[in-house]
């Protein structure tokens, strides 16, 4: 039987007339980095509010650790980690401070907790700043900052909410890192994003959401698998005839095709030996290309077909 | 807790905004009362005389009724004024108006007043410039008091003080009244049991020749002024509440998301807060008396109506952003209005505010944490006596007890609709 750390059954939650969270059900098993993934106001901020007894719903059971979620559950928070979206910390306080502060709530003892802050300090790297005001560290650091309040008292259960957003890439591989070095000394993580790549670099499991439902949950390949879409290949080859071009676009493998400057792309639906099928079709007709590549379909590709839009907004 | 309790002594010193707005800004704007008000500081109490016309109530209870041992109902005005011995004199009406009997008048004379036979004769007085007032006491009523010249900052205070010992007076007739009746005690017995309360020293001690330290009359601007600078943290208490509430402040998600509970989270906030405000409110009272505001040598006294009356403010505060922080702009409108509001209606800037309320709505004033301070503060020195001051400080309390079981309630919701 899977020890699941957090159980969401049937959960409703309406802002009004918006149904935000539709009869959403979720379990995400002990030990696991989950990936909460959906575009803007698909419901992942909301949910994870209400799996932390932060709102209200209207219907639904939660489970945490097995117990019933409440806001008194002060045992169970005790337990819990949030990393928010936004970088919340005290401008009058140092980094220390900060850090020391936010573990207080969590840890009484003074002398486990010292220990506790110049352990996270080191987990996030940020030794040579511990004296400064989060107005002097750059987005980064302060990101970092962020991340070591969350995680200071070293919870079972930690919530990170978009951790990386507007962040250099040093200091976003370096949050990554660490949060599947919090991962391997025992801590679930759920994990809420918009960038695929980085779902796909630590996440081992996830659940795509919009309109307040999981469209799809379960691993990258799984989801991967269910699936329509099939490889992309790409193949360079001048003056192919316009009756090969039909043909290829007529074969059932072939989800559609483009054929622009000497370069054939073809999307192909879910099927093993789809790059061998065309290549085969080439030869028939004495076609040597000049290249060929092939892709397997990403998260990307899976959640555009899925909700038919990007994952990130674009202006 | 002691963690929470040192980490927000920090954030409230190290807060730039909170300096300015909570320290600075009062200091500046005492510094500019201050320097407004000098002028009219004098150095001696001088009470002007006061002319009366007495309306006759419709019901009158003459001395001699009640000396006849029938139960008082009320003590008529012109026979308190009798009480008052030399220091209200009836007079004379001649065709200059009233004139008071020179052999009548001495040093502590400072009414003089005569008994109208209609409501419409000390009108024609008062037209002509005769008196300064008219009034006419019912039994069981509010004095009705009508005045020509309201240019006066002091005759105003000096009639409405006469006129509620008159109320205090009457009361003691209802307490005293079967005693009287069974000859136990004289009538006269029973007001001055009345007048020993408390009140009837106050008109002795208005007497600048029974002071041992006068007090300048402007003080009771600078009094409403001490009282509204006490009550300025509103916006301490409402930042409390804000950072502790998790649909206010992001920092509030954080710390509603941990194992303390709200209540404490408040409490750790609010006692460090409240130290260093009451720390300010210490200096005020230094810098007061640094520029000569004399507020009576009693300084612990002064010290506490002014630590309570700061509690009174942040609560009030607390249980503003408690009940309405949902809407910010209502909040800050809120606490920056009402302290001035408050002040206002104790006659800071102006006391035509004051004596209207007087008359029309007193309620407001009583229910009034910068009203309450004020005449705390007023009858420290010389107004009432301790004993008064005392009674406002324990009015004081209960608001602090009001507005602290409010905010409770007022933060007892631990989940959110939205955030």
């Amino acid at each position: 039987m899977t020890n699941y750390e957090v159980e969401v059954i049937d959960l409703v939650k309406r802002y009004k007339e918006l149904v935000a969270i539709n009869h959403l059900s979720l379990n995400i098993p002990q030990g696991d980095i989950f990936g909460l993934l959906g575009p803007n106001g698909s419901g992942k901020t909301t949910l994870i509010n209400c799996i932390l007894a932060l709102l209200k719903y209207d219907q639904g059971e939660i489970k945490v650790f097995g117990q019933k979620m409440m806001p008194s559950s002060y045992a169970l928070k005790q337990e819990i980690g949030l990393v928010p979206q936004t970088p919340t910390v005290y401008s009058e306080l140092s980094v220390y401070e900060n850090i020391d502060y936010y573990c207080s709530l969590y840890v009484q003892d003074k002398q486990r907790r010292k220990q506790l802050v110049e352990e996270a300090i080191e987990f996030v790297q940020l030794g040579d700043f511990r004296k400064m005001r989060p107005k002097k560290l750059s987005g980064g650091l302060l990101r970092r900052l962020n991340l070591a309040c969350g995680i200071a008292h070293k919870p079972r259960l930690i919530f990170l909410d978009e951790p990386t957003v507007a962040v250099d890439p040093q200091s976003r591989n370096r949050i990554l890192e660490g949060i599947k070095a919090l991962n391997a000394e025992g801590a679930t993580i759920v994990y809420t994003t918009h960038y695929m790549e980085e779902v796909e670099m630590i996440c081992n499991r996830l659940a795509i959401l919009d309109h307040g439902q999981v469209l799809q949950s379960g691993t990258s390949e799984e989801i991967i698998g269910l699936s329509s879409l099939g490889e992309r290949i790409e193949i360079q080859a001048f003056d192919l005839p316009e009756d090969l071009i039909k043909y290829l676009e007529a074969q059932p493998m072939v989800a559609n095709l483009s054929y622009k400057e000497g370069l054939l792309s073809l999307n192909t639906k879910h099927g093993s030996s789809n790059l061998m099928h065309v290549l085969e079709i080439l030869e028939e007709r004495d076609i040597t290309p000049l290249s060929v590549s092939s892709e397997k379909p990403t998260l990307n590709d899976v959640f555009l077909e899925i909700t038919g839009k990007e994952l990130r907004d674009h202006d | 807790m002691i963690n929470l309790f040192k980490y927000n002594f920090r954030i409230f010193l190290r807060n730039r905004d909170q300096l300015i707005w909570n320290t600075l800004f009062p200091f500046v704007y005492m510094l500019i009362y201050v320097m407004a008000m000098h002028n009219l500081a004098t150095d001696a109490l001088e009470i002007p005389t006061l002319k009366l016309a007495l309306v006759a109530p419709k019901n009158q209870a003459t001395v001699q009724d009640q000396a006849d041992k029938t139960t008082p109902s009320a003590l008529a005005l012109r026979d308190f004024f009798a009480y008052m011995e030399d220091e209200a004199v009836e007079a004379d009406l001649t065709d200059q108006g009233l004139v008071a009997p020179d052999q009548k008048v001495t040093d502590k004379t400072f009414v003089v007043y005569r008994e109208a036979s209609s409501y419409e004769e000390a009108e024609q007085w008062l037209k002509d410039g005769w008196i300064y007032a008219l009034v006419q006491a019912e039994p069981g009523q509010s004095p009705r008091v009508e005045v020509m010249d309201r240019s006066s900052q002091i005759q105003p205070l000096v009639l409405d003080q006469i006129l509620k010992i008159y109320g205090q007076v009457n009361k003691q007739f209802e307490i005293y009244g079967d005693a009287v009746k069974e000859g136990r005690i004289s009538v006269f017995q029973a007001i001055s049991e009345g007048l020993k309360s408390g009140e009837g020293q106050t008109i002795r001690q208005l007497d600048p020749a029974k002071q041992e330290k006068p007090v300048p009359m402007v003080n009771i601007f600078y009094f409403s002024m001490v009282a509204y600078l006490s009550f300025f943290p509103v916006s301490t208490g409402n930042y409390v509440v804000t950072m502790t509430e998790a649909d206010r402040s992001p920092e509030g998600v954080r710390q509603t998301v941990s194992p303390y509970s709200k209540r404490k989270r408040f409490i750790g906030s609010f006692v460090p807060y409240l130290l260093l405000t009451l720390l300010n409110t210490c200096l005020f009272y230094l810098v007061v008396q640094l520029l000569g505001v004399n507020l009576g040598n009693q300084h612990a006294l002064v010290l506490l109506g002014m630590g309570i009356t700061t509690l009174a403010a942040m609560l009030t505060g607390a249980c503003l952003a408690a009940f309405f922080g949902f809407n910010q702009s209502v909040l800050i409108a809120l606490s920056i209005g009402l302290p001035l509001v408050f002040a206002m209606t104790t006659g800071m800037m102006s006391e035509v505010i004051y004596s209207s309320l007087m008359k029309s709505a007193p309620w407001l004033i009583e229910i009034n944490p910068v009203g309450m301070m004020s005449k705390a503060l007023y009858h420290l020195n010389g107004g009432g006596g301790v004993a008064l001051y005392w009674q406002e400080i324990a009015k004081l309390a209960i608001f602090c007890l009001v507005t602290f079981i409010l905010t409770l309630i007022g933060l007892r919701r631990n989940a959110y609709e939205s955030l």
